[in-house]
C-alpha cells in the first residue's frame, strides 16, 4: 500500500490535529445530556479553536421548535453547564449561526427526506463538504429505527465505497441490557453500518486521566516492571457517587448500578490497569490488548455468584449532613423494588501477568463521596527485619485518582525521626490541578472531537463491549432469579452493606477509605 | 506576585523556603515543570518579557531565573532578589519561584555561575534569549549548553536574514532545540491556513494561487518596532512549504512585493502595513489568496475580539456563507508554550530558517 502523500502546510506531530469540515447531528437533542454536556462541549471546543471552521451543529428531535428557540436554550443551558464560565459572547456569536434545529419523529421517513435536503443545503452554504457525525443521544430503543432511516435516506454512506466523504455514528450506553442483547443491536447496526463507523461512547475513556493510564504505565518503567503478580497483591477499582439515582428511577429499574458503571467504565478501567504494552497507539493495538484482558476474565459462574459478589441497595441516610431517602422511595422506583444501587465484584484475569491476582470491583450510589479511584495494592516487604520491632508495615499502595482530584499517590514506608526504629506510612502525592493549573477538558470534548477526527482509540469497540457482558450477564441473570432480598442493605451516606465488608476480611484485606 | 526580597546571591534559597513556609495556608501550591532562563540587556522590553513570563507559568507552572544585563548601572552591580509568582487567575492553585539577577555590563559574564546553583534537577531547561542572536554574546554560548531549548525573539533583529542565519549558527554549535517567540505568534494562522486547505480539492487551490495580499498592524509601541516580520514568516511558511522559489522583491510607497516562480505560473505576495491601535503591534489582520481562476479565500481578524477570525470563500458562481476560526486565548504565552514545551524544534520553522538564510536580494526584510 503506497502512503498517502502529506500535506505540504501539516506538519507532523508538530501542529494541532487537522479536522475535516462537517456536520454533527444530534438525536434527542431536547433530552438533558444534549444540554447539559453536549452542547457545553461544542461551545468549549468552539472557543479553544478545536472545531473544523467549516462546521455546524443540528438537533433532531420530535418537539416542533424553531431554530431560533433551539439557538437560545443552547444558549442558557451552556451559560450554565460549560466549564468556563461567563458565556464569552463573540465565542457563542461565532456558534450560534451554525446551530440548527430539525423537527421529526426518529421513524418519520418524510422527516428524514426534508432533513436530506436541509444538509445538502448547508453543505453548500457552509462548506460541510457532505461529512457527517451523527450523534444518538436517545434510548438504546431507537439506534437501530434511526440507523435503518439514515441508511434508508442515503445520509449514512457505505463505508467501504464512498472515499470522498464520511458519515459515523455515536452511540450512547448502554449498548444492549445483556449478552444477547448487544449482539442483536449489533447485528442491526451493521445491517447499514460498518464497525469501524461505530462510535460507542464511553465518557470515562474521554477523562484526562483515564488516558493518563497508558502515558503512566508504558512511559515509565519502574512501574511497568513491578505490574505483575510477583509484586502486587490485589487491585480495587471503586466509583462511588453520593448522588442517588434522582430522576433516572425508570432507567434504573431496568438496568440497575452493574450495568450503569460496572459493565462499561470499569471493566475499561479495569483492562487500561491490566493490559500488556500495545505495539502502538493505534485505535486497533490499543484496543486489541484491552480485550485480550476481557477475554481472560471467566464469567460468573454458579461457584462465584455468592463467593465473588455482592449487591447492595440504599435505604434513607444522611448525605452532608442533610437527610436523603432510600431508593425505594425514589420517584418511577418500585416500593419492594429488587435494583442494585452498589455491587462489589471480585474478578480474576487467567493469564500469566496477573495469575492469582484479584481484581475487586466497587461501585455504588449515595456513597459518603464522589470519588473514582485505582488502587494498585502492593505485596508487603518480605523478611522481618522491620516486623521485629513491631514497627507499623503497611503495602505500599499507587492510587490513581480519576476523579476528582486527579492525579496519583504512593504510599511508602518511612522512618519516624528518633532513636527508635518506628515506621510510619507516608505519600507521595502528585495532583494535576497543582502541575498543570488550569481545568481539563471535559470528558465529552475529548470524544467528539476524536470521533469527528476519525480517531476511535477511547471508544468501546464491539469485542470489548460483547466481552464484558459475557462476564456480567450470568451474574446478573442470577440476581435476577433470586427472591427478593433483604433491601435495604445500607444507609444512604455509608461505604455500603456490611456484607461487603465482611467479604473483604474474609480475604484478609479492606476496602481503602476514600 | 509576592514581595520582592533582596538578598545575597547566597541567600537566594533560604529566603525562597522562608517566603513559601510564610505562604502556608494561602492555598498557593509550589510547582515547577521546566526552568525558563530568560537573558536580555536592560532595555524597554523588559517588562514585556515579564508579561511573557507571567503567561507562560499561568499555563505551566516553572522556575523563572530573570537576569537583565544593564548597561547603565555602575560595574561593580550585581543584585539579586526572589518573589513568588502566580497565575493571575485566582483558581489557579499553583505558584512559581522568580529569581531576578541584575549585572552591569561588565559583571555579564559572571551570569551562568549565578544561573547554575538555582537550575532545578531532572527538569528541562528553556532558555529565552531575547537579544540579537546576530550579536556575539560570550555568555550565548555557555547558556545555550544548559538549555533543553533556546527560544530567540526576531524583534530584538534588524534584519530576519541576518537573524536566521544566527539561529541557525546558535543551533548547529549548542545542539539545542530552537524557536522563536514571532513564529509562535503565528501558529494560530498556521493552524487555520492548513485547515482550509486539507483535502484535494482545497490544495489543488493553493497550488493555484496567484495573489496574497497580507495586512499587518505597523504600529509600532515601546516593545515592538519590527512590526513586519509576522506577515515575513507567515508568507515565507507557505513559499516554502509549497515549494515556491523566490524571483524577486521591492518595496513601493506603501507596501513590499515579493514574487515567487511555481512550475507554471507566478505568485505575487503584497505586505500591506495598517495601523490599528486596539490591536497589538506586528499581528497580521488580514489575508486574501486568490486562485488563477478567481477562487478567494479571505481571513480578516475581528477588531472586535482579534481571536477569531472571520473567514469568506467565494468562486466566481458561490458565496459561501461566512464562518469563524478562534485563535487560542493567550497568544503570546499559550503559543509559546505550545512551541517549546509540547514539541521539539518545528520542522517547518528550521526549514524556513534555512531557507530565509539563502536567500539573496529579499531586501525588504
Amino acid at each position: 500500500m503506497t502512503k498517502p502523500t502529506p500535506h505540504p502546510l501539516e506538519e507532523p506531530g508538530h501542529q494541532q490535529r487537522i479536522l475535516e469540515p462537517c456536520i454533527l447531528v444530534i438525536f434527542g437533542a431536547t433530552g438533558d445530556l444534549t444540554a447539559r454536556k453536549l452542547f457545553p462541549a461544542i461551545y468549549n471546543l468552539k472557543r479553544e479553536g478545536l472545531l473544523p471552521t467549516n462546521f455546524a451543529c443540528v438537533g433532531f428531535a420530535r418537539r416542533e421548535k424553531s431554530h431560533e428557540d433551539f439557538r437560545k436554550e443552547m444558549k442558557e443551558a451552556v451559560s450554565e453547564f460549560s466549564r468556563v464560565k461567563p458565556l464569552e459572547d463573540s465565542v457563542w456569536n461565532a456558534l450560534e449561526s451554525k446551530i440548527y434545529y430539525h423537527t421529526s419523529s426518529f421513524d418519520d421517513k418524510q422527516g428524514y427526506a426534508s432533513f436530506k435536503t436541509f444538509l445538502e443545503t448547508l453543505d453548500l452554504q457552509l462548506g460541510t463538504k457532505g461529512n457527517r457525525v451523527f450523534y444518538l443521544s436517545t434510548q438504546p430503543s431507537y439506534f437501530p429505527v434511526i440507523i435503518e432511516n439514515l441508511h434508508l435516506s442515503k445520509l449514512m454512506y457505505d463505508f467501504s465505497t464512498t472515499k470522498d466523504k464520511w458519515s459515523r455514528v455515536i452511540i450512547e450506553k448502554p449498548f444492549g441490557h445483556d449478552s444477547d442483547s448487544a449482539h442483536k443491536l449489533q447485528t442491526e447496526l451493521l445491517k447499514h453500518l460498518s464497525e469501524e463507523q461505530i462510535f460507542r461512547i464511553d465518557h470515562y475513556l474521554g477523562k484526562e486521566t483515564v488516558q493518563n493510564l497508558l502515558a503512566f504505565r508504558f512511559s515509565n518503567a519502574i512501574f511497568e516492571s513491578l505490574w505483575n503478580n510477583r509484586y502486587i497483591d490485589h487491585v480495587q477499582i471503586t466509583a462511588a457517587e453520593e448522588i442517588g439515582i434522582g430522576t433516572r428511577g425508570k432507567f434504573y429499574e431496568e438496568e440497575g448500578l452493574v450495568r450503569d458503571f460496572i459493565q462499561n467504565h470499569m471493566m475499561q478501567l479495569l483492562s487500561l490497569v491490566a493490559m500488556e504494552p500495545p505495539h502502538n497507539l493505534s485505535a486497533d493495538a490499543v484496543r486489541d490488548e484491552k480485550v485480550k484482558v476481557l477475554e481472560c476474565i471467566s464469567p460468573f459462574s454458579e461457584t462465584t455468584f455468592t463467593t465473588h459478589a455482592i449487591r447492595g441497595q440504599y435505604g434513607p441516610g444522611f448525605i452532608s449532613g442533610e437527610s436523603v431517602k432510600g431508593y425505594r422511595e425514589e420517584e418511577n422506583v418500585a416500593k419492594d423494588s429488587n435494583v442494585e444501587t452498589y455491587a462489589a465484584l471480585k474478578l480474576f484475569i487467567d493469564n500469566w501477568r496477573w495469575d492469582g491476582v484479584p481484581f475487586y470491583l466497587r461501585g455504588g450510589k449515595r456513597l459518603p463521596k464522589r470519588a473514582t479511584e485505582i488502587a494498585v495494592v502492593f505485596k508487603t516487604a518480605p523478611g522481618k527485619l522491620f516486623h521485629a520491632a513491631k514497627a507499623n508495615i503497611e503495602s505500599n499502595v499507587l492510587a490513581i485518582r480519576i476523579q476528582p482530584n486527579e492525579g496519583m499517590s504512593l504510599k511508602m514506608n518511612c522512618k519516624v525521626p528518633g532513636p527508635q526504629n518506628i515506621i510510619q506510612p507516608v505519600k507521595m502525592d502528585f495532583r494535576y490541578g497543582a502541575f498543570f493549573g488550569c481545568a481539563p477538558p471535559e470528558a465529552y470534548e475529548r470524544l467528539i472531537c476524536d470521533c469527528i477526527y476519525g480517531d476511535s482509540t477511547l471508544f468501546a469497540r464491539q469485542d470489548e463491549v460483547f466481552n464484558s457482558w459475557r462476564i456480567l450477564t450470568p451474574l446478573l441473570q442470577h440476581w435476577e432469579s433470586e427472591k427478593e432480598k433483604p433491601f435495604p442493605n445500607y444507609p444512604a451516606g455509608s461505604w455500603g452493606p456490611q456484607s461487603s465488608d465482611e467479604f473483604m476480611q474474609r480475604e484478609g484485606r479492606s476496602w481503602r477509605l476514600l | 506576585m509576592s514581595s520582592e526580597y533582596i538578598v545575597s546571591p547566597s541567600q537566594i534559597e533560604p529566603k525562597l523556603t522562608t517566603v513559601w513556609d510564610s505562604l502556608q495556608g494561602t492555598g498557593k501550591t509550589r510547582a515547577c515543570l521546566f526552568n525558563l532562563i530568560i537573558y536580555t540587556q536592560n532595555n524597554k522590553r523588559v517588562d514585556y518579557l515579564y508579561s511573557v513570563a507571567q503567561k507562560v507559568i499561568s499555563k505551566f507552572p516553572s522556575r523563572v531565573i530573570f537576569v537583565t544585563i544593564d548597561e547603565e548601572v555602575p560595574k561593580e552591580t550585581l543584585k539579586t532578589s526572589v518573589s513568588v509568582i502566580s497565575s493571575e487567575s485566582e483558581l489557579n492553585p499553583t505558584a512559581c519561584d522568580l529569581i531576578n539577577i541584575l549585572l552591569s555590563m561588565q559583571n555579564r559574564e559572571r551570569a551562568p555561575f549565578m544561573i547554575l546553583p538555582h537550575i532545578i534537577t531532572d527538569l528541562p531547561v528553556y532558555l529565552l534569549w531575547a537579544d540579537d542572536p546576530s550579536k556575539n554574546d560570550p555568555v550565548s554560548q555557555k547558556l545555550e549548553r544548559l538549555a533543553t531549548r533556546v527560544i530567540f525573539d526576531s524583534e530584538s533583529t534588524d534584519s530576519l536574514l541576518c537573524f536566521a542565519k544566527a539561529v541557525l549558527n546558535h543551533k548547529k554549535s549548542s545542539g539545542s532545540d530552537i524557536a522563536d517567540l514571532n513564529w509562535a505568534r503565528i501558529e494560530g494562522w498556521r493552524q487555520l491556513l492548513t485547515e482550509t486547505f486539507k483535502g484535494a480539492d482545497k490544495l489543488a487551490a493553493l497550488k493555484n494561487l496567484s495573489q496574497i495580499t497580507l495586512h499587518y498592524n505597523c504600529l509600532e509601541t515601546k516593545f515592538f518596532c519590527h512590526t513586519k516580520i509576522q506577515a515575513l514568516y507567515l508568507q515565507g511558511w507557505i513559499a516554502r512549504q509549497m515549494g515556491w522559489t523566490f524571483s524577486a522583491s521591492r518595496k513601493q510607497q506603501n507596501s513590499s512585493l515579493i514574487t515567487y516562480k511555481t512550475q507554471d505560473h507566478s505568485v505575487q505576495v503584497e505586505l500591506k502595513p495598517k495601523q490599528i491601535t486596539a490591536m497589538a503591534p506586528g499581528r497580521i489582520l488580514e489575508v486574501d489568496l486568490l486562485c488563477k481562476d478567481g477562487e478567494l479565500f479571505h481571513f480578516s481578524r475581528s477588531q472586535e475580539d482579534p481571536h477569531i477570525i472571520n473567514i469568506h470563500h467565494s468562486t466566481p458562481t458561490l458565496c459561501q456563507l461566512p464562518m469563524q476560526f478562534i485563535f487560542d486565548r493567550y497568544e503570546s504565552g499559550q503559543s509559546l508554550v505550545k512551541e517549546i514545551f509540547h514539541h521539539g524544534t518545528s520542522s517547518h520553522f528550521f526549514s524556513l530558517l534555512q531557507w530565509l538564510s539563502s536567500l539573496k536580494g529579499l531586501d525588504i526584510a
